[in-house]
């Protein structure tokens, strides 16, 4: 089975070899294509869901209405669109986007397929932070919830990283610590909930829900400064991710630094995911689904996978809030609850037909 | 590239696992390294790739300190294969051979990384395979796909776990046969850890046998692989077998 061992000149052996891998090549470009196109896809699915978000309503616009209403022309409906649907789209991208990503990176730095921006404890600390504000200072400046929950998040990735210093540390200590600090928050915000008055109760399960309604552009602007800025260098980063998912030490030896890849990953995708649930509350499940949907899409190769991870986010989040807002029109439910709902069936169907393939 | 390394030590929790341990490897030449399970084999490996500290000792790649490249200009020097094990997430063989061109690539892989991978493949005799899932193929597949990818790499140095730990026979020859070529036809200095002894007699240039906490010999098999060597070394009795102008010990039981 050595084809370069059998004797013969050198030239004649190059010219064979090119027979038999220009096919390889033409396959592989075929690949890289099919996974451009379906990258492209996403970024018209999520393009067509933003329209759709902001044309549905109780008073609904068509098309022309909502381009019309955007450049602004002084009428009710567009400051309708302005002031209500157009920051709740800002934020359900801002949070699809951020989760997306940061559920992808999760994956691939902690080698771990269940692995999602809440494996690490981060939102759970986010949500502690909430009801701890929401509980203590019930009166005090809107500001103090998002400000607790992100304080929290963040003591929580900070914790994380810390378990990264520890010699000898694996990833699925880092996966048990996460889970460990998980419940740990859980349960302390059971207690907050179990020793709150009626009325600060109702407050924090609402709070935990998940919504986008609460987005004003103020807000928007914070959340955009704590996704944003690490997006560019998680794209840059991609194909580390590639290597660093196939264990440490063949990471290492091609050159990647893995103990300050993974610990940046972590701040990085930390930040991302206090910025996502700090004003949306606990949308849970996007981080963990749009990366495994958007692997079935594009393959694993992560300069695709990242963005179409984030992109899908991106549409998850939009149709669980439009579906939120139409169902039960003109009651809305809380997009939190709404992911899990549609998205589940949807990546149960992606999961079986793949085991078929498979089989 | 010739690599050299000198009284490299390293201990774990305080136990000594290697002690003043040196080698030499020469462009062209395949190294060998041999000794019973526990005796810190893969830890030498891991000890000249950079990825352990060291405790004492020196590695040099010419006349660079190793220790103090990055890991980058050593990926670029220096390609490894460890023992097989596929990863988490579903990933094609094409795509794993791609990854040995990291070290070379910046963000996207041109067409000359493609085209070094696809040669890889072909030389293996992978080309059939090139979309196949990782964790459909057999040990023997998964093992050449790994060897590809540090060919892909096109480093100086290869440096292999026990590359032949899972194989049959035909596969074990195989591979080895792969790496002679490699080091006859484009001058590439391998090191591969082995436990067949016999495949270390017949294709090592130099064989380098470790004794627990101690280097037993270091040289051609057909001075460092003795029956007396074996003896001290594995603690077994061995007898000698010739033929075909070949050498090979078949183990006769545990020595007194």
């Amino acid at each position: 089975m050595l084809p370069p061992s059998q004797p013969g000149p050198v030239g004649a052996r190059a010219l064979a070899l090119a027979e038999t891998w220009r096919p390889v090549l033409r396959e592989q470009h075929l690949l890289a294509k099919r996974g451009r196109f379906a990258l492209a896809g996403l970024l018209v699915l999520a393009l067509a869901g933003l329209l759709l978000s902001l044309c549905w309503g109780p008073s609904g616009f068509d098309p022309k209405g909502v381009f019309q209403g955007l450049a602004g022309n002084g009428t009710t409906a567009s400051a309708m669109i302005r002031a209500m649907r157009l920051p709740r789209l800002a934020m359900g991208v801002l949070a699809g986007l951020g989760l997306g990503l940061a559920g992808c990176v999760a994956q691939a730095v902690l080698k771990n397929p269940l692995a999602s921006p809440f494996t690490l404890g981060i939102s759970s600390g986010g949500g502690f932070g909430a009801a701890l504000a929401m509980i203590l200072w019930p009166a005090a400046h809107p500001a103090t919830v998002p400000g607790l929950a992100i304080f929290f998040s963040l003591l929580t990735a900070a914790f994380a990283l810390g378990m990264t210093r520890l010699r000898g540390a694996a990833t699925e200590t880092l996966v048990l610590a996460g889970v460990a600090v998980m419940f740990l928050f859980s349960a302390m915000t059971s207690f907050i909930q179990y020793m709150a008055p009626q009325m600060d109760l109702s407050r924090i399960v609402f709070w935990s829900f998940g919504s986008l309604a609460k987005a004003g552009w103020g807000e928007i602007a914070v959340a955009a400064c704590l996704i944003l800025p690490a997006v560019p260098w998680l794209l840059l980063r991609a194909p580390d991710f590639d290597c660093i998912m196939c264990g440490d030490e063949t990471a290492a030896s091609l050159g990647i630094n893995t103990v300050r890849l993974r610990r940046a990953s972590i701040a990085a995708m930390s930040v991302i995911t206090a910025g996502a649930i700090c004003f949306c509350g606990v949308i849970g499940f996007i981080g963990l689904i749009a990366p495994h949907m958007a692997r079935l899409a594009v393959g694993g190769r992560h300069r695709l996978l990242l963005p179409a991870s984030g992109l899908l986010g991106v549409v998850l989040i939009i149709l669980a809030d439009l579906a939120g807002r139409a169902i039960f029109a003109p009651l809305v439910l809380p997009v939190g609850i709404m992911t899990a709902f549609c998205g589940v069936p949807f990546f149960f169907w992606l999961l079986v037909r793949r085991c078929r393939r498979r089989s | 590239m010739r690599l050299t390394a000198s009284g490299l030590s390293f201990s774990r929790d305080g136990r000594p696992i290697l002690r003043d341990v040196g080698l030499c490897l020469a462009p062209g030449r395949l190294l060998v390294v041999a000794g019973p399970n526990g005796v810190g084999k893969t830890t030498l490996i891991r000890l000249l790739l950079g990825l352990l500290p060291l405790e004492a000792g020196t590695i040099r790649l010419e006349d660079r300190d190793l220790t103090r490249l990055s890991r980058r200009e050593l990926a670029k020097a220096v390609a490894y294969v460890p023992q097989g094990g596929t990863p988490t997430f579903p990933m094609t063989v094409f795509e794993a051979v791609l990854l040995g061109r990291r070290p070379h690539l910046s963000w996207r892989p041109g067409a000359i990384d493609l085209e070094r991978c696809a040669m890889a493949l072909c030389r293996l005799g992978l080309d059939d395979l090139a979309g196949r899932d990782l964790a459909a193929l057999s040990g023997g597949q998964l093992q050449k796909v790994l060897i590809a990818r540090a060919l892909a790499q096109e480093t100086a140095c290869l440096f292999l776990d026990e590359p032949t730990a899972s194989l049959d026979l035909r596969h074990q020859l195989e591979v080895l046969e792969m790496l002679r070529e490699l080091t006859r036809q484009e001058g590439k200095a391998v090191l591969a850890s082995l436990h067949d002894i016999n495949l270390a007699r017949r294709f090592a240039d130099d064989v380098l046998l470790l004794a627990p906490g101690r280097v037993h010999g270091f040289g051609p098999p057909e001075t460092v692989l003795t029956v007396d060597a074996l003896r001290h070394v594995y603690g077994v009795d061995v007898c000698c077998l010739q033929g075909d102008g070949m050498t090979g010990f078949y183990p006769v039981g545990p020595s007194q």
